[in-house]
């Protein structure tokens, strides 16, 4: 009972280190952009697909593919950022708009490439390791500590580059980073990139475990928007503790009471702190 | 303010072009023999309820929807239900089904009323997410997933008093949502919209009109739904898409978000092209989408605001 219990909750964290590094790439354009971007999902897809493309129709390997895919994604997120976002970037709703829109583009045109059917991306990685209670796959291990690194190589990138500073100059104060000589513009269009980046990593990540067609992005995007809000917007630290939350509360929920309701779940956490402390957990005052 | 100066100065040949519209309308089943068309119609009839009842919401609040489809879903789903599971007359199924959009307005828009921008988009979206994942597989054995609900009853029998009927509904909703917009509280929820701390400090009860807003968002775009389930006769997930969801904003905004008739104007116009024209199907969330995205950058203000830049472009002066 209780090791069932355990291994269901390692199960859950190693999925939610996945979710948490789709919100953070959520997480770091809202800091730096004050932009909530919808097509954050798209994005997603967009890494889904291209691992697909490199790993199974190219017959690259897994960490070459996955390398080609979060480097194409960026470049995509950086001209996306330049040609749609920036002349709007002040108009909230608009941006909304259009990045909801831009979402469905960019979903029609994975469905006319690759077809509207499922696809799968066998395991990168076979064998499994015990844990008390039962077993979990190397892949799942390995995915997880690799989203880790990329958490702790981006808190590095943050804290110590010159890049990172000058992101978080920007998304403390743009007005003031502007006059100290930092160039807001190309930082937030670096940033973008970087979120969408993110979310092309963890799609990468996760496709090897769930399926790949064209509208698979809406529920990671909807499930980050949760992660974000919950985790205190723009806080990271809260991001990554809530995404392991959420992993674990989505296996439990998929366990104890049934697969089908494990979807519904995050979204219902989402709806009643909205309602209760819209600044989530970790956020302080509105 | 120019927007007033807008529906003012197309006041003069406004009353013509109802009225046109309004006699080729109804005769329009006489001259024609296809059914087809006719079905075309009926959907757009329902699409113009839907588009307007989007805008009182977010083109005249600010109040940004980007799930409107629950609202339509639910009442369709509830009259269907409610209809042939219950056995409940029709007339009672479309008035719970009425009557959920309504309380579904009330269970978003409460929470929503205290939020702003982002949240809010997030915040509905995520409702109707929850609604598609609930009819899709969560509560297949109520929804019936892509078989869907099927054997409603209908009103009237046949097209063409199907026709006609939603032809009433249709101006009805669209007149009603337009008086209420250019009446002073279309006024005051466009204050609200364009700066909600200045709308309070004139002393405005913000909270109360963007809650009437979405109220009357939901009503309309519930109307809307329990017309199409009794309609089509049959209700599936297609109502709680997101795909529908994004419909309201194309068709806003080709029309011209926060004018009313602009989208119903653009609910007409596109669900007449891409029914009539069926090679287009495929294409038609792609298209839908960039025109959002073209309009967007290009022509925020929708056909309405094109029509007025080419009218008089000398009092091009205060907004950019």
């Amino acid at each position: 009972m209780i090791e069932t219990l355990l291994s269901l909750t390692i199960n859950g964290v190693l999925i939610g280190g996945l979710y948490a590094l789709a919100a953070l790439g959520l997480t770091i354009v809202l800091g730096v952009m004050r932009v909530i971007n919808v097509s954050h999902g798209a994005f997603y897809t967009l890494g889904a697909y291209f691992t697909f493309f490199f790993s199974i129709m190219l017959g690259f390997n897994y960490i070459t593919s996955f390398l080609l895919s979060a480097l194409i994604v960026f470049a995509i997120g950086v001209v996306y950022e330049r040609v749609l976002i920036k002349p709007i970037r002040k108009e909230e709703l608009n941006v909304l708009i259009l990045t909801f829109a831009g979402a469905f583009v960019i979903e029609e045109i994975v469905k006319f490439v690759f077809g509207p059917r499922y696809r799968n991306i066998p395991p990168y990685l076979s064998g499994t390791v015990n844990i008390p209670g039962g077993s979990v796959d190397v892949q799942r291990v390995l995915s997880f500590v690799i989203a880790i690194g990329i958490v702790a190589m981006l808190f590095a990138i943050l804290k110590f580059t010159k890049i990172g500073k000058a992101m978080r100059m920007v998304a403390e104060d743009e007005e003031v980073s502007g006059t100290l000589g930092i160039n807001v513009d190309r930082i937030q269009m670096f940033s973008f990139g970087f979120g969408a980046m993110l979310a092309a990593s963890a799609a990468a990540l996760l496709s090897p475990i769930y399926l790949l067609y064209p509208s698979m992005g809406w529920d990671p995007l909807l499930k980050a928007f949760a992660i974000v809000i919950f985790g205190g917007m723009g806080s990271i630290p809260g991001t990554v503790f809530t995404g392991i939350i959420f992993g674990v509360a989505e296996v439990l929920t998929g366990y104890y009471i049934s697969p089908t309701w494990k979807t519904v779940v995050p979204f219902l956490l989402l709806i009643l702190i909205i309602t209760f402390k819209p600044t989530g957990l970790f956020g302080g005052e509105e | 303010m120019k927007e007033v100066k807008v529906s003012t100065s197309i006041l003069g040949n406004k009353y013509t072009a109802v009225l046109a519209f309004g006699i080729i309308a109804a005769i329009l089943p006489l001259a024609t023999p296809s059914i087809y068309i006719i079905h075309v119609l009926i959907l757009a009839h329902i699409f113009v309820i839907y588009a307007a009842s989007w805008d009182i919401l977010t083109g005249y609040t600010g109040q940004l929807n980007l799930g409107h489809a629950m609202f339509f879903g639910l009442s369709a789903y509830v009259v269907a239900i409610t209809n042939t599971m219950l056995k409940l007359p029709l007339i009672l199924s479309t008035i719970t089904g009425v009557f959920s959009a309504f309380l579904l307005s009330l269970v978003v828009g409460i929470p929503c009323l205290r939020l702003r921008g982002p949240y809010l988009a997030i915040t509905t979206f995520s409702f109707s997410w929850i609604l598609f994942l609930l009819a899709s597989s969560a509560m297949i054995w109520l929804s019936g997933g892509e078989e869907g609900v099927r054997g409603v009853k209908t009103f009237v029998v046949g097209s063409v008093p199907n026709y006609y009927l939603s032809l009433v509904l249709m101006i009805l909703s669209v007149y009603v949502l337009y008086r209420i917009a250019s009446s002073e509280t279309g006024l005051i929820l466009k204050a609200i919209k364009e700066d909600e701390d200045a709308a309070m400090a004139c002393g405005i009860d913000t909270t109360r009109y963007k809650l009437l807003a979405f109220i009357l968002s939901g009503i309309f775009a519930g109307i809307a739904g329990a017309f199409y389930a009794q309609y089509m006769r049959i209700v599936t997930v297609d109502v709680v898409t997101l795909e529908l969801s994004a419909s309201a904003i194309t068709f806003s905004l080709i029309g011209g978000i926060g004018t009313i008739i602009g989208p119903a104007i653009g609910a007409y116009m596109l669900t007449i092209l891409f029914e009539g024209f069926s090679w287009l199907a495929d294409y038609r969330i792609l298209i839908y989408n960039l025109i959002i995205v073209a309009f967007v950058l290009f022509l925020p203000g929708g056909l309405m605001r094109l029509n007025e830049k080419i009218g008089k472009k000398e009092v091009d002066g205060d907004k950019k």
